[in-house]
C-alpha cells in the first residue's frame, strides 16, 4: 500500500507538472490554462444544458437533462483523454525504471490510470455541475441534495471515460505493438474514432429539435446500455440511495477488473511498444541535397505524421473544414430554402467565425519546440539562424491548413451560392487567420516550452503552451462572434467582414513582430 | 582553432559552474578535457558548441566568435553531447540527409562519406530502420558518423566512448588521426584517463570550475600515470 501511495504521488504530480513548470509567471500561467479548460467545459456544458432543458422542461421530462448531460460528460471526458490514455499509461519514458521497481504491475498500472482519472475529473465535474444548476433553475425535483449527490455521483461517473480511454488506449497499444508502421496504425485508429465523434455529433445536433416529444423513447433507449446514466438520474432527481450505491458498484468495480485484467499483460504491451521493427539489408543508394529550409521543413512534417498524438490533437479543424463544405453541399437545398428568406449576407460574417474557429484548433507551432526536447541541442548546435527555424515551422503549420483551407472556402461557397468576391474575403480571411495562429502559438511555445516532458502526451494535450496556443485564438473568434449581431447592421455583411480583415491583418503584423523581437532571445534561453 | 578567454559560467541561482577559464586548441591537435562529475566540462563543451548562451569571457573557432558569428563557427563544428538524443521518428538515413542538408554537404560527397563511415562502424545495413528501434551503441555510432561527415574543423564531443564497443572505439580514435592529419582539432571530455592519456596532445583538468592544471600530456603526467596525477590534483585542494 505504501507502495502503491508513492507510486500514485508520483504520477499526479507528473499530470499536475505538466501544466505547472516552476517558476511564478509560468505556475500562474498553468493555473490561467486551467481556468480556459474549466471555462471550456463550462460553456459547452451551459449551452447544451440550456438547449436541452428549454426542450425537456415543458414536456415535463426534465430528469432527463440529467441523463444527457452524464453521458455528455462521460463522452467529453472520453475524447478528452482518449489520446492521453496512451501517452500516460502506455508510452511513458520511465517505463525501464518503473518495470524495475518491487512493485506489481497492477499497483503501477493502477496509479497511472488514476492520474489519468484525475485529468479527466476536471471536465466531468464542469460540465455536470453547472447541469445541475440549470435543472434547478428550470425548477427540477430533488431540492438541497441535488448538487451534493451530483458532486458524488461525479466522482464515481468519472471512472466510466477514464475506463473506455484505458481500453482504446490499451487497443490502440496492443495493435500498434503488432503493426510495423506504428505511426500508420495509430493515425488509422484516430482517424476512424474522429469520424466517428462528428458523425455522431452531427446527428445528435439534427435530432435535437425532436427531445421533448420523444422523451419517453429516449428514456426507453438508455435502459441497459446507458443504466448509469439512468442511476445517476434516480440518485439526483429522486434521492435514491439504491440507486446511487449501484451506481458506485456499476462505475468502480469493471474499472477495477478491467485495469487488473490489463495488468497482467502490461509489461508484454510496454515492452511491445517499446520495440520497433527492424531491418539490417540497407543498400545506400543515390542522395539528393536540398537547403535547409527543405530539410527542415520535411523534418517538422514527418514527425508531425509520425506522431499520432501529435497529428491527431491539432488536426481536428482540418478535418471539420471541409467536413462542414461536404455537409453544407448535401444539405445545399434546405440552406438555400432558408437563406432565400433571410439572404446570404446575414450570415456570412458567420461563416468567416467558423472558417476561423476551425483553424483555431490548428496549433502545431504550439507544441513543436515542446517537442524538440532532448533533440534541442542538434538544432542549436547547427548553423541554422533562429529565423529559418522558425519559417520552417511556421510555414510547416500554413502548408497544413492551406488544403483544408482552401477546400473548405470552395466548397462552403458553392453550398451557400455565395458570389466570388465573398468566396474570395473568406478564403483571405482564414489566410489571414492562420497567419495569426501560426507565429502565435510558436511564441507562445517559446514562452512556455516542456523540453522535460516524460511523453508525447504531456506536451500535445497537458502543456501551458497547447492550451494557450489553441485558445487564445478562440478568444479572438469569440470577439468576431459577438461583433456579428451588433455591427451586422450598421456595417453591413461586407463592412463586418472587410472589418475582421483589418483586425486579421493587424494581429498578423503583430504575432510577426513580437516572433521576431522576442523569438531568437527566447530561443538562445533554452535548454534541453 | 579553439580560443578560450576568461570564459565563466554562473547559473541561475548563483551556482558558478566555469570560473574564468582560459585554453587554446591548435589545429591538428587532440585535446583532452578531464574532470570530477559537475567540475563544469559539459558547461564548457556546450558553450563553445553555442547550445547554451553565456555571458563572460569570449569564446572563437577558426576564428569566427560563437557570440557575434554564431552561424560561421558552428559550420565549422560538429557537436555530440554525453547522450545524444536523436529524432527516433526519422531512419538513420533520413537523419544523415538532414544532417547533410542542415551542413549544406554536397549530394555527391555526402553518399561518399556516408558509405565510408557507415561502412566502418557497419551501420550501413540498418541506415533504413527508424531511430527508434536502434540500441544506445547505435544511436551513439549515427550520432558520431553524422559529425564525422560534417569533416569539421573542430570536433567537440563529451564522453564519446560511453556505449561504443571496442572496435568502434578504436575506429574513432583512427577518424580522429585522419581529421587531425587533415588540420582539425579535437576536444573532448572523458572519465577513461588511460584514453586521454594515450590520445591527447594535451590535457586540461578542471576543478570546481576552475583550470587547475593544463599541458602535454608527457610533461603533465611524467613518470607517473595520470590516473595518479588526477587523483592527487583532486586530493590535494586545488581550486
Amino acid at each position: 500500500m505504501v507502495k502503491f501511495l508513492a507510486l500514485l504521488k508520483l504520477n499526479f504530480r507528473a499530470a499536475l507538472a505538466a501544466l505547472r513548470m516552476g517558476g511564478r509567471k509560468r505556475s500562474v500561467s498553468g493555473v490561467g490554462a486551467l481556468v480556459l479548460l474549466a471555462g471550456l467545459s463550462l460553456y459547452i456544458s451551459g449551452l447544451y444544458s440550456f438547449l436541452f432543458a428549454s426542450q425537456l422542461a415543458p414536456a415535463g421530462a426534465l430528469p432527463l437533462l440529467i441523463v444527457f448531460m452524464s453521458l455528455g460528460a462521460v463522452l467529453l471526458g472520453f475524447l478528452f483523454s482518449l489520446f492521453a490514455a496512451q501517452g500516460m499509461v502506455f508510452g511513458t519514458k520511465d517505463n525501464d525504471l518503473m518495470l524495475a521497481l518491487p512493485v506489481t504491475p497492477f499497483a503501477l498500472m493502477l496509479s497511472r490510470t488514476l492520474a489519468l482519472y484525475l485529468e479527466n475529473l476536471i471536465s466531468t465535474l464542469f460540465v455536470l455541475l453547472p447541469a445541475g444548476v440549470i435543472y434547478l433553475w428550470y425548477g427540477g425535483p430533488g431540492g438541497i441534495w441535488v448538487l451534493p449527490t451530483l458532486l458524488v455521483c461525479a466522482l464515481f461517473l468519472n471512472f466510466l471515460p477514464t475506463l473506455l480511454s484505458l481500453v482504446a488506449g490499451f487497443v490502440l497499444a496492443f495493435l500498434s505493438s503488432r503493426a510495423t508502421h506504428k505511426a500508420l496504425m495509430g493515425n488509422l485508429f484516430n482517424l476512424i474514432f474522429l469520424a466517428l465523434l462528428l458523425v455522431g455529433s452531427f446527428s445528435l445536433s439534427s435530432n435535437m429539435g425532436e427531445l421533448g416529444d420523444a422523451a419517453s423513447g429516449i428514456h426507453d433507449a438508455f435502459q441497459g446500455w446507458g443504466l448509469p446514466f439512468l442511476l445517476t438520474e434516480g440518485a439526483v432527481c429522486r434521492g435514491s440511495v439504491p440507486d446511487l450505491l449501484l451506481l458506485c458498484a456499476l462505475c468502480l468495480l469493471p474499472f477495477l477488473a478491467v485495469v487488473w485484467l490489463f495488468a497482467r499483460r502490461y509489461k508484454s504491451i510496454v515492452t511491445g511498444l517499446t520495440a520497433r521493427s527492424a531491418r539490417s539489408d540497407y543498400k545506400l543508394g543515390r542522395l539528393s541535397a536540398a537547403g535547409q529550409r527543405r530539410a527542415l521543413l520535411v523534418k517538422e512534417a514527418r514527425r508531425w505524421f509520425g506522431t499520432p498524438m501529435y497529428l491527431f490533437n491539432t488536426c481536428l479543424g482540418l478535418i471539420m473544414l471541409p467536413g462542414a463544405g461536404v455537409a453544407a453541399l448535401i444539405y445545399r437545398s434546405s440552406i438555400q430554402d432558408f437563406l432565400s428568406q433571410i439572404g446570404w449576407e446575414f450570415f456570412f460574417p458567420l461563416l468567416i467565425v467558423g472558417v476561423c474557429f476551425c483553424l483555431s484548433t490548428v496549433a502545431i507551432t504550439g507544441s513543436s519546440i515542446s517537442l524538440e526536447g532532448k533533440n534541442l541541442w542538434l538544432l542549436k548546435s547547427a548553423p541554422i539562424s533562429p529565423a529559418t527555424l522558425f519559417g520552417a515551422k511556421v510555414g510547416f503549420q500554413l502548408l497544413a491548413c492551406l488544403p483544408s483551407l482552401v477546400v473548405g472556402t470552395i466548397l462552403l461557397t458553392i453550398a451557400f451560392e455565395l458570389p466570388l468576391w465573398a468566396g474570395v474575403l473568406m478564403l483571405l480571411d482564414g489566410l489571414l487567420f492562420a497567419l495569426v495562429c501560426a507565429p502565435f502559438g510558436l511564441w507562445i511555445n517559446l514562452h512556455f516550452p516542456k523540453l522535460d516532458a516524460v511523453n508525447d502526451t504531456a506536451v500535445v494535450k497537458q502543456s501551458v503552451s497547447a492550451f494557450l496556443s489553441t485558445l487564445l485564438p478562440m478568444v479572438l473568434v469569440l470577439v468576431f462572434f459577438l461583433l456579428w449581431l451588433p455591427l451586422m447592421e450598421p456595417l453591413g455583411a461586407l463592412g463586418l467582414t472587410l472589418l475582421y480583415t483589418g483586425v486579421l491583418a493587424a494581429a498578423v503584423f503583430l504575432s510577426f513582430w513580437v516572433l521576431i523581437r522576442q523569438g531568437p532571445a527566447l530561443f538562445r534561453q533554452l535548454s534541453d | 582553432m579553439l580560443n578560450i578567454e576568461h570564459f565563466s559560467k554562473t547559473y541561475p541561482g548563483g551556482k558558478r559552474a566555469v570560473d574564468d577559464l582560459s585554453l587554446h586548441v591548435a589545429p591538428g591537435e587532440i585535446f583532452g578535457f578531464i574532470g570530477h562529475n559537475g567540475a563544469g566540462k559539459t558547461t564548457t563543451l556546450r558553450a563553445v558548441a553555442g547550445v547554451m548562451d553565456f555571458s563572460e569571457g569570449n569564446i572563437t573557432i577558426d576564428g569566427h566568435n560563437v557570440r557575434t558569428d554564431a552561424l560561421a563557427a558552428k559550420q565549422v563544428t560538429a557537436f555530440l553531447p554525453d547522450n545524444p538524443d536523436l529524432y527516433d521518428f526519422l531512419s538513420g538515413i533520413q537523419f544523415l540527409n538532414f544532417i547533410a542538408d542542415l551542413y549544406q554537404i554536397p549530394g555527391d560527397s555526402r553518399q561518399n562519406l556516408i558509405a565510408k563511415y557507415g561502412g566502418a562502424f557497419q551501420l550501413t545495413g540498418n541506415l533504413g530502420s527508424p531511430i527508434g528501434s536502434y540500441s544506445h551503441g547505435m544511436k551513439q555510432k549515427l550520432a558520431l558518423i553524422s559529425a564525422l561527415i560534417r569533416q569539421p574543423k573542430l570536433l567537440l564531443l563529451d564522453e564519446p566512448f560511453v556505449g561504443l564497443d571496442p572496435s568502434a572505439a578504436h575506429l574513432l580514435k583512427q577518424f580522429w588521426a585522419e581529421l587531425c592529419a587533415a588540420g582539425s582539432a579535437v576536444f573532448f571530455s572523458t572519465h577513461v584517463l588511460e584514453v586521454a592519456e594515450k590520445l591527447c596532445h594535451r590535457i586540461a583538468i578542471i576543478k570546481q570550475g576552475k583550470l587547475i592544471r593544463m599541458g602535454r600530456t608527457a610533461e603533465l603526467v611524467g613518470d607517473s600515470t595520470l590516473e595518479d596525477v588526477f587523483l592527487e590534483l583532486e586530493g590535494d585542494g586545488h581550486g
